[in-house]
């Protein structure tokens, strides 16, 4: 079925119907005209009527029409469609728990970043300011995701989407790996993707925690950064979670010289960021932190150390930002994994790759 | 569950109904049997949850039995 498409009078017009309808995110979109669907729709080879994904927890169809209805709302360039594309079908595979991520009361955002040509070639911003305002690749492919959770999820605040206080990341929250950069194989490499390859991976983000560190010493910044992640108020303490590490440019060959990689560096903050059983609450504990842990842990007394995930490969690492002293640690809603697609075309044919 | 033959019943309280109603919906079992318990449960101390539950108990009970769709 063909959607309707409003065509107001102005601009304005249509602004106001689309919030009256509650389709969208409050801020303005640029109304989704035929012609300019069409656009889009024609920077992917697959059909219009092929459903990428449903859409937890409303189970809308999110078909290809309808994922560019919602990039065009966003300001999407057509060329940023595939990733958009590609990201709607990340966010809906199980092992992501959009259904969970979408209705719970926790803050938690579906957060994005490309790695591998397809940063180059889209121009999306791996450096100053990744996470912040300014590059309209990064700005419109997060809001194209956040519409698509909205307007084919159903994820309206109050309705389906029971964010107590949400966060501003639910707006927007899309970035790219700084892989020139970084002392490190991209992160498309880690994942098992041959050199080259443009993958697209969503995280279930609960926000940012800025880590100041001026240190050249690799041994005091990990000890540093595995004090930050004690939280023992934090999903992935509580659920066994997955946490992300935004690792600055500059901290990354701080570590490097230092002589560590992503899996000793993982290795090191998972041992040193445990927390005492004691320190969680007797009901968090009793509700939660128990029936997460016990099958992995066994028994759980007060000394018992609570780790902020299984073990230290489920702390993922991603080399971004620009010059200085910081890095960026995400905290998740716990109960999710992370996944990562490459961008391809309808045959599986991967796009964007290195020539 | 349903799905599975169980006769099942959701627990929301009355702030959460709508999402309970919605993805009940959304996901083919509009007619699932819903109890409503007051707002809030996570504060709550627990004698008062116990308290509540038997209160509860036979109300619960008669739903289960609306629960075989």
């Amino acid at each position: 079925m063909k959607p309707e498409i409003i065509v107001g009078s102005s601009f304005e017009d249509v602004y106001e119907k689309f919030l009256e309808e509650g389709w969208g995110d409050g801020l303005p979109i640029i109304p989704p005209t035929e012609d300019r669907v069409a656009r889009m729709l024609a920077a992917t080879d697959r059909e219009p009527d092929e459903v990428v994904a449903v859409v937890p927890p409303g189970q809308g169809e999110a078909t290809v029409l309808k994922v560019a209805i919602n990039a065009v709302m966003a300001g999407c360039r057509p060329e940023y469609f595939p990733v958009v594309l590609t990201a709607v079908e990340a966010m809906c595979r199980p092992e992501f728990n959009l259904l969970g991520i979408q209705g719970t009361t926790n803050p938690v955002t579906v957060a994005g970043f490309v790695s591998g040509p397809v940063v180059k070639a889209l121009g999306f911003n791996s450096g100053w300011n990744c996470l912040g305002q300014g590059n309209r690749a990064n700005a419109t492919v997060g809001r194209a995701i956040r519409l698509v959770l909205i307007n084919i999820g159903g994820g309206r605040p109050g309705e389906l989407d029971r964010a107590t206080h949400g966060q501003p990341g639910k707006y927007s929250f899309f970035f790219a790996e700084n892989e020139n950069d970084s002392p490190w194989e991209p992160f498309h490499v880690e994942q098992g993707f041959p050199p080259g390859t443009s993958t697209v991976t969503v995280i279930g983000a609960s926000g940012t925690v800025n880590m100041l560190e001026p240190t050249d010493n690799a041994e005091e910044l990990l000890r540093v950064i595995a004090l930050t992640l004690r939280s023992p108020a934090g999903n992935d303490y509580i659920f066994n979670g997955e946490p992300w590490l935004i690792i600055s440019p500059e901290h990354a060959h701080v570590l490097s010289a230092g002589g560590y990689n992503k899996e000793s560096i993982r290795r090191v903050l998972w041992e040193n960021s445990r927390i005492p059983a004691r320190d969680f609450t007797k009901k968090c504990l009793q509700y939660w932190v128990e029936s997460a842990w016990r099958p992995v842990l066994g028994e759980i007394t007060d000394d018992t150390l609570i780790p902020i995930a299984e073990s230290p490969e489920r702390i993922r690492i991603v080399v971004a930002g620009g010059p200085s002293i910081h890095s960026v640690f995400i905290p998740t809603f716990g109960d999710t994994r992370a996944v990562t697609l490459p961008i391809t075309d309808r045959h599986g044919q991967p796009l964007y790759e290195n020539r | 569950m349903v799905r599975r033959g169980v006769p099942a019943v959701l627990i929301a309280t009355d702030v959460f109904l709508g999402l309970a109603r919605g993805e009940a919906e959304a996901y083919g079992y509009p007619q699932l049997p819903i109890l409503v318990i007051p707002h809030p449960l996570g504060v709550r101390p627990q004698h008062e949850v116990r308290a509540w539950a038997e209160e509860k108990a036979e109300e619960l009970i008669n739903l289960v039995g609306d629960g075989q769709l």
